[in-house]
């Protein structure tokens, strides 16, 4: 249980971006272009990792044995895809207009 | 957690990749974090979204689907003494064999200038199992997250069903659909609510074998008594099952056949 609520406090600005159901709730029509030009960019290993977990729910570990790869690594690419597709899906909604970076208070 | 840990765990927790005693953590910190929390729900948001755009495979029917047409609330859940009151010093620290359901957080005036709830945590669709209003934050949030992502169908499917009792309850017909951390005696226990197709609820959680052979408290919900079952398990702890009502005991008994 946590009773010291310091902890918790937010500390600055957030590394990666980030965006707010608001957000993708604007843009959710237009969201499924960007992310496949995205995901078209990603190498291929990654795309694959990245699927399999979104889109199959395969676990870490499935995906490792269907892979014949450590799950490190399995943990290495999906983090590597995730944050390229963050990154490109924000510079899509700053293009849009509806994006803005946002810090924690 | 801080939230450059919590912010480091998230994918793993939405994954459900984390252990209990991390994913506990993760649940707690966004229950306490709103930037952690505004940033988790736009990070579901986003799953969401690709899923619907990228033509992925529809996911199995949430489990807080079913809560839509559940019965009308009740109003509430407390712990209180059966056999002998404890004293109210006792009630105050938490002392039982289940503890009673306190704000744990310490007086904080932002908190309460902000109003004391979650917002869209209250306008949550009805309170099918009477527990919202009266339960810990915690569950609030658990609930929530229940109606809206697969993570905590995940969770429980990975860890909660592997390491408790709880897949007594599956061949029941009975699957999970919340759960809440409480702390007892300064050790956090886990809470887990399930229910079958009918409506009717299992509520477990683990709690040591000395506490729970000890006379005093059972459930009361609504001035009604809950009937318990307890069964023992490994390293001194011991498994409670609680009940809607006697008729729901019986019938968990018989199947596992108990006496």
């Amino acid at each position: 249980v946590v009773t010291d609520f310091a902890e918790v406090e937010p500390e600055g600005e957030t590394e990666s971006p980030h965006f707010s159901a608001e957000d993708v709730e604007r843009l959710a029509d237009r969201l499924g272009d960007a992310a496949k030009r995205a995901l078209d960019r990603l190498p291929p290993e990654h795309r694959l990792v990245f699927l399999l977990s979104t889109f199959e729910d395969l676990s870490y570990k499935e995906i490792s044995a269907a892979l014949a790869v450590p799950i490190g690594t399995v943990m290495s690419r999906l983090f590597r895809a995730r944050a390229v597709l963050r990154r490109e899906l924000a510079d899509f909604a700053r293009q849009e207009g509806y994006f803005q970076e946002k810090s924690d208070p | 957690m801080k939230c450059h840990e919590a912010k480091r765990h998230v994918d793993l927790f939405m994954d459900g990749e984390l252990s209990v005693p991390e994913n506990l953590k993760v649940l707690e910190h966004l229950n306490l974090c709103r930037a952690c929390a505004s940033a988790y729900e736009g990070e579901k948001a986003l799953r969401g979204a690709l899923r619907s755009q990228l033509g992925g495979r529809p996911r199995a029917r949430r489990p807080g689907a079913k809560l839509a047409g559940s019965p009308a609330p009740r109003r509430g859940w407390s712990w209180s003494s059966r056999r002998r009151p404890a004293p109210a010093s006792s009630r105050r620290r938490g002392r039982g064999v289940l503890p009673d359901r306190p704000d744990l957080r310490p007086h904080d005036p932002r908190r309460e200038a902000r109003g004391a709830g979650h917002g869209a945590l209250e306008d949550a669709q009805g309170d099918p199992l009477g527990l919202l209003r009266a339960a810990p934050r915690q569950l609030r949030l658990f609930l929530r997250h229940l109606r809206r992502d697969v993570t905590v169908e995940k969770f429980f499917k990975r860890q909660v069903g592997r390491e408790s009792c709880s897949h007594y309850l599956s061949d029941l017909g009975y699957t999970p659909i919340g759960a809440s951390v409480e702390s007892h005696r300064g050790q956090p226990v886990c809470w887990t609510v399930h229910q079958d197709k009918a409506g009717h609820t299992i509520t477990h959680g683990q709690i040591t074998t000395k506490i729970a052979m000890e006379p005093g408290p059972l459930l009361v919900c609504d001035g009604v008594e809950r009937p318990v079952v307890l069964i023992p398990a490994d390293s001194g702890m011991t498994c409670a099952f609680v009940f809607d009502d006697e008729g729901e005991a019986q019938r968990f008994r018989k199947a596992k056949g108990l006496k």
